[in-house]
């Protein structure tokens, strides 16, 4: 697992996720790469069906703000609920989100 | 400038289950001759064509000009999702007006198979492929489950709330000939149902079907119809709000004055609505973004929203007659208000229907949609 990154505009300061190419705010076009190292579970949905997909095993995803204060959806593990706090971290670029120990 | 009139429309059958002869090309094309049929033109009148599918690949638009035996002046492939209905109805307005073209249709459907469609939801755009599919997120069910959630909380719903759009719409599908679900759904029904992706239910995402839908644009009007229908008012949003916003809103927010001013009509005018209904939570949030829920008040909404008394999505919408990919779903919703505003519904007919507003909304780029359009259409 590596660590939860989410861009920041190196002109005005925005953070966004995924990846934007000029900044909404500013139309700038550099950014640093901050890590979010822990979020609030806004949202839970159990995911019951996968169309097209007979053995799917039920899973959590939810809504998170993380602490640079922008929401991302994130896979979480089954005893986290909602008002959590999270640790993030990700899997190839995909958001996970662990209880903070 | 010319005065474009929706002049025909058609579809092909809507199934569930497709035959092999029912690929995409053959519901296209039977699609197409039932709008010919309506609107008492030849094939050899049209030309313009607007096309939008998934399942056409890896055809594309001049493809489906040559197999369908057309020569145009105009063209147009959409790839919008369930904005594409609306946005080659605004395309093609304006091809008319300008004289671009005299007869355009404009024809989208698919029959993608749940197979195919989950592979299309998985890698609907980059996003979504790098950062949702991988967290076996469910397609657009984990997304607008999240938006459901977040509609719930802010407009003090619960979930049994939603059950009389459902109902309402199924009550309507019943009288919709080709409708895949038109068997009455009873609350208990609702509320038992099996939970795809909390909080939706099964009742609450669409059934994938195959089926293609099309309508004819044309200077001209059709002589052989007492009534004409044009659009009398055109918006759309694109991206209105960069993923930022928590879904409960939509582009609609941006235009809406617009919309009516340019209609020179007010929300109390419209008699009619076909709103674009992936999700119920998204038929809300355009209702109430349109000036159309009295103070924003959902649950007072839902609550008086039984039987057949709120004419909207009457053709029983995308959630009981069936999603032939988004686009065409969108398109059959046009569709349905010219069909009303012309008193040519038989047994869904709306008395006195002068004005009725269309909706499209799609494209779910990471949070929700990123596209949706809104027409007021006009009998006359």
């Amino acid at each position: 697992m590596a660590k939860m990154e989410i861009y920041k505009c190196k002109t005005c300061l925005k953070y966004t996720f995924p990846k934007k190419y000029f900044c909404s705010n500013c139309g700038g076009i550099d950014y640093d790469l901050v890590v979010a190292q822990s979020g609030t579970v806004k949202e839970i949905s159990l995911i019951n069906h996968m169309l097209g997909q007979k053995d799917w095993k039920p899973r959590n995803i939810a809504n998170i703000e993380t602490n640079l204060g922008i929401c991302i959806t994130v896979g979480i593990e089954d005893n986290i609920k909602v008002g959590d706090l999270v640790a993030l971290s990700s899997d190839n670029g995909v958001p996970i989100g662990k209880k903070s120990r | 400038m010319f005065d474009p009139k929706i002049i025909g429309v058609g579809q092909s059958e809507y199934t569930r289950h497709p035959t092999e002869s029912q690929t995409i090309h053959n519901l296209m094309r039977d699609a197409t001759n039932n709008a010919l049929n309506d609107a008492n033109i030849l094939l050899k009148d049209i030309d313009g064509l607007a096309i939008a599918s998934f399942s056409i690949t890896p055809d594309s638009a001049i493809d489906i000009a040559w197999r369908f035996g057309l020569s145009l002046n105009w063209l147009l492939q959409d790839t919008n999702g369930g904005s594409s209905a609306m946005n080659m109805l605004g395309h093609a307005m304006r091809a008319i007006q300008t004289g671009a073209a005299k007869n355009i249709l404009i024809l989208a459907g698919d029959a993608t198979g749940l197979a195919g469609y989950a592979k299309i939801a998985n890698a609907y755009n980059s996003a979504t492929r790098d950062h949702l599919s991988p967290l076996g997120h469910g397609g657009p069910n984990g997304v607008y489950s999240l938006v459901t959630t977040r509609q719930m909380k802010k407009f003090n719903l619960k979930k049994e709330d939603y059950a009389n759009l459902l109902i309402s719409q199924r009550n309507w599908a019943s009288m919709n000939p080709h409708a895949v679900y038109k068997n009455p759904l009873s609350r208990e029904e609702y509320i038992n149902a099996p939970i795809v992706a909390g909080p939706l239910c099964r009742y609450d995402c669409v059934p994938v079907i195959a089926g293609s839908y099309a309508l004819i644009l044309s200077r001209n009007e059709n002589k052989n119809l007492k009534k004409q229908v044009r659009v009398r008012a055109f918006q759309q949003s694109f991206n209105y709000d960069n993923q930022e916003g928590d879904g409960t809103e939509t582009g609609i927010i941006t235009f809406k004055d617009n919309l009516y001013d340019f209609a020179k009509l007010a929300p109390k005018d419209i008699d009619i609505y076909s709103i674009y209904d992936d999700y119920p939570a998204i038929v809300l949030a355009q209702l109430n973004d349109l000036g159309l829920i009295k103070n924003s008040n959902m649950k007072d909404y839902l609550q008086n929203m039984s039987n057949l008394d709120t004419p909207l999505n009457t053709w029983g919408g995308m959630l009981s007659a069936g999603q032939p990919g988004g686009m065409a779903g969108g398109l059959n919703g046009i569709g349905e208000v010219v069909l009303q505003l012309q008193n040519r519904a038989n047994d869904r007919q709306v008395n006195d229907a002068k004005y009725g507003i269309v909706t499209g909304y799609g494209m779910t780029l990471y949070r929700h949609g990123g596209t949706v359009s809104a027409a007021i259409l006009e009998g006359f």
